[in-house]
């Protein structure tokens, strides 16, 4: 289902309604921002974005009905070469012939970082690899940025993480999203009654932004990938330590606007040792050993849960994409690279008492 | 061994350095005017340091119609700068132009409404009617603003009470330890240690806290789970029920579990700014000193920020706390009260 919100705000009906005409070739998500937000420049106070240098452009996603790639690699421990699997994945995807020059920001999951806890958060030793792949293929610059739900402390989030070694020694920058500078941007499809969203300017001016995710069971929303990861990119000082704000309007609905609004242009999740149980934070550990990447960013997510034994159509902002032609979760739609889905599937252990778990588990 | 005071100069320097002509500091240098950052800069620069009276007035013509002080004017709801604004306000106010002990919210109210209207052009910090007015406004608008409870039923998937009243980040959202915290501190600090509110907010304090000890965001159990604190929320719960903030018994007994995490968790940690409230609030119970921990966070200021790293600056509201805290090693409720007028009424417990 698609909203005519034409009448609502006086927008062009193509960015309305993505799933009805294809995005013109070579339209890249920095060309996209800037039409979303010269769109919107009738809203009021709604601030234009910075036109940014010229820069290699990553083509977008192919219309709704085309075949969505997602790429599986098996990685049996993050002591393995990481780099490799996410360079191949990359170049399968069609996006390593595009990053000579670009910017890229990695989004990881760091919502509550526990030490010693590798299947809370997403590993340092992956962020590591991503950054290596991406410089390797000629991006410009590489940087990190999260902004904790959990916990405002952005050193300590850092610390507790593994990740602040990680960052010195390999001299990777770090923004905190909960504070960086933000514009307001029309939030459209407008699920979740928010008229506009805060999203940080570091983000909205990369070339491409990466949702770094953590392939984890969640007691809200059913799963935390790459979708519900995007959670982390809204700054707190507008949202909140946690972003209750979004749980208030809705998580399933917020996942789909921020998706819509920031539009990441690509999705990898760490599986290695992810979480099941009583995710995000409180589960156990779940080896599947796997590196999942995609360019889209649920039907990344719908593969994630096949590998994970969960029916992705069942969680709500999986659903809610698919309706709303922001991305094919269907399996006959995909287009399975690397690994078969078949061969990694690795069943989560789910909780009855949990409703949102209770829900994927009914026949 | 250099004295508290010493060890912040340099910092203290800095950030006076960081002030902006038009008045008020930024979150990070070469930024935008930031109300939360520059309300704790005001906390922690001294009365006479240069930048005060320009950042007291620019935090004044940022405060909103309803009294309330927003994150920024395009975002109204995020209210959480209020309470540290009040603290802010209530240090750097010039002799009477405090609200009196005693007023009532009602009071506050026609105050607010009958007195003459602040100047949000020129917001005047030698303006004693405009600075009352300010402060009767941000007192009131604490006083008549709460997080949104949520009605407990039997099958409750959260352990709290979460129709306590507290204080929350965002307008129309739950209460959260830190909003709350702070809320308990701001209001208690302009004399309202009496009002019910800050009494539902110790109680909802003491309710978020963890059974092993300490604070997180302010979750305890999800589902069958306890959650697990962190520093920062701890040493700010803990500021807001130490000795002498309002009256009441002192819940000792009842936080000496959050004090030993607290103490351990110190030093466990170079991060500036859970290090910071980490003392700030062990000091409010008397357990100041900490040298290590001090060093630490010296340490981490010096040598783990700056050009060529890759956190960058460090941000103003980090910097403001942690001279705080090195240079205050009986904690914030202290450091608060050495600065704002004691109130009649008021309470050392």
């Amino acid at each position: 289902m698609t909203r005519d919100r034409s009448d609502d705000f006086g927008l062009p009906r193509l960015l309305l309604s993505r799933g009805d005409a294809p995005p013109p070739p070579w339209l890249g998500r920095r060309a996209f921002l800037k039409g979303l937000l010269a769109a919107g420049a009738g809203l009021a106070a709604a601030p234009l974005l910075r036109p940014g240098p010229a820069r290699a452009e990553i083509p977008s996603l192919p219309a709704q009905g085309a075949a969505t790639q997602v790429f599986v690699a098996k990685a049996a421990s993050y002591s393995a070469d990481l780099r490799r699997p996410i360079v191949d994945g990359l170049w399968e995807l069609g996006v390593a012939q595009h990053l000579r020059g670009c910017s890229v920001v990695l989004k990881p999951n760091l919502v509550e970082p526990r030490p010693g806890q590798e299947h809370v958060t997403t590993h340092p030793l992956v962020l590591r690899a991503a950054v290596e792949a991406f410089l390797s293929l000629g991006a410009a610059r590489v940087s990190v940025a999260e902004g904790s739900g959990h916990v405002r402390d952005p050193y300590r989030v850092l610390e507790a993480s593994g990740l602040l070694d990680v960052l010195r020694e390999d001299r990777i920058p770090f923004v905190d999203l909960n504070t960086a500078p933000a514009r307001r941007v029309a939030n459209l499809p407008l699920r979740s009654g928010l008229a506009v969203l805060a999203l940080p300017e570091p983000l909205l001016e990369a070339d491409l932004v990466v949702s770094l995710a953590k392939m984890k069971t969640h007691h809200w929303s059913g799963v935390s990938l790459s979708m519900k990861n995007l959670f982390g990119v809204l700054p707190g000082r507008v949202y909140g330590w946690p972003k209750n704000v979004l749980h208030w309007a809705g998580i399933h609905n917020c996942a789909v606007d921020v998706l819509a609004a920031l539009a990441p242009g690509l999705a990898l999740v760490d599986g290695i040792v992810g979480m099941e149980g009583d995710g995000p934070i409180m589960g156990a550990p779940a080896a599947s050993g796997v590196l999942v990447l995609g360019r889209s960013l649920p039907a990344t997510d719908a593969a994630c849960c096949r590998i994970m034994g969960l029916p992705p159509e069942r969680i709500g902002h999986l659903a809610l994409a698919q309706a709303l032609g922001l991305g094919n979760i269907g399996e006959a739609q995909a287009a399975q690279l690397g690994e078969s889905l078949a061969s990694v599937r690795r069943p989560y252990l789910l909780r009855r008492d949990i409703p949102a778990q209770a829900a994927l588990l009914a026949p | 061994m250099t004295s508290p005071l010493a060890d912040c100069t340099a910092h203290l320097a800095e950030l006076e350095a960081r002030a902006l002509p038009g008045g008020g500091l930024p979150a990070f240098p070469g930024g935008e005017f930031c109300p939360a950052a520059t309300a704790w800069a005001l906390l922690a620069l001294p009365p006479s340091a240069r930048p005060v009276l320009r950042a007291r007035a620019r935090l004044l013509r940022a405060l909103a119609p309803d009294g309330g002080l927003p994150a920024a004017p395009s975002l109204p709801t995020a209210i959480w700068p209020s309470a540290p604004a009040l603290l802010a306000l209530l240090a750097s106010a010039p002799q009477g132009a405090r609200p009196p002990a005693s007023a009532s919210a009602t009071d506050l109210a026609m105050d607010f409404a009958a007195g003459p209207a602040i100047d949000f052009t020129t917001g005047s910090a030698t303006g004693s009617a405009a600075g009352k007015n300010a402060l009767a406004a941000l007192t009131h608008f604490l006083l008549t603003s709460c997080g949104r409870g949520v009605p407990r039923d039997a099958s409750a998937s959260v352990s709290h009470d979460s129709t306590l009243r507290g204080w929350a980040w965002t307008s129309g959202t739950h209460s959260w330890v830190e909003p709350t915290a702070l809320g308990l501190l701001a209001l208690a600090a302009a004399g309202q240690g009496g009002h019910p509110r800050l009494a539902e907010a110790r109680a909802l304090l003491l309710d978020r806290q963890l059974p092993g000890g300490g604070w997180n965001y302010g979750n305890v159990r999800v589902f069958d789970a306890v959650l697990e604190p962190n520093l920062l929320c701890t040493g700010l719960a803990l500021c807001a029920l130490a000795p002498g903030v309002m009256a009441g018994p002192r819940p000792r007994a009842r936080v000496r579990g959050s004090l030993e995490y607290l103490q351990r968790g110190l030093g466990e940690t170079r991060a500036p700014l859970s290090l910071a409230w980490g003392l700030l609030g062990l000091g409010a119970w008397g357990r100041g000193g900490q040298r290590a921990a001090r060093q630490r966070l010296l340490g981490s200021l010096r040598q783990d920020y700056g050009p060529g790293s890759v956190l960058g600056p460090v941000d103003t509201e980090t910097l403001a706390l942690a001279c705080l805290a090195l240079g205050n090693e009986n904690g914030l409720p202290a450091a608060l009260r050495r600065r704002i007028r004691p109130k009649a009424g008021s309470h050392d417990a």
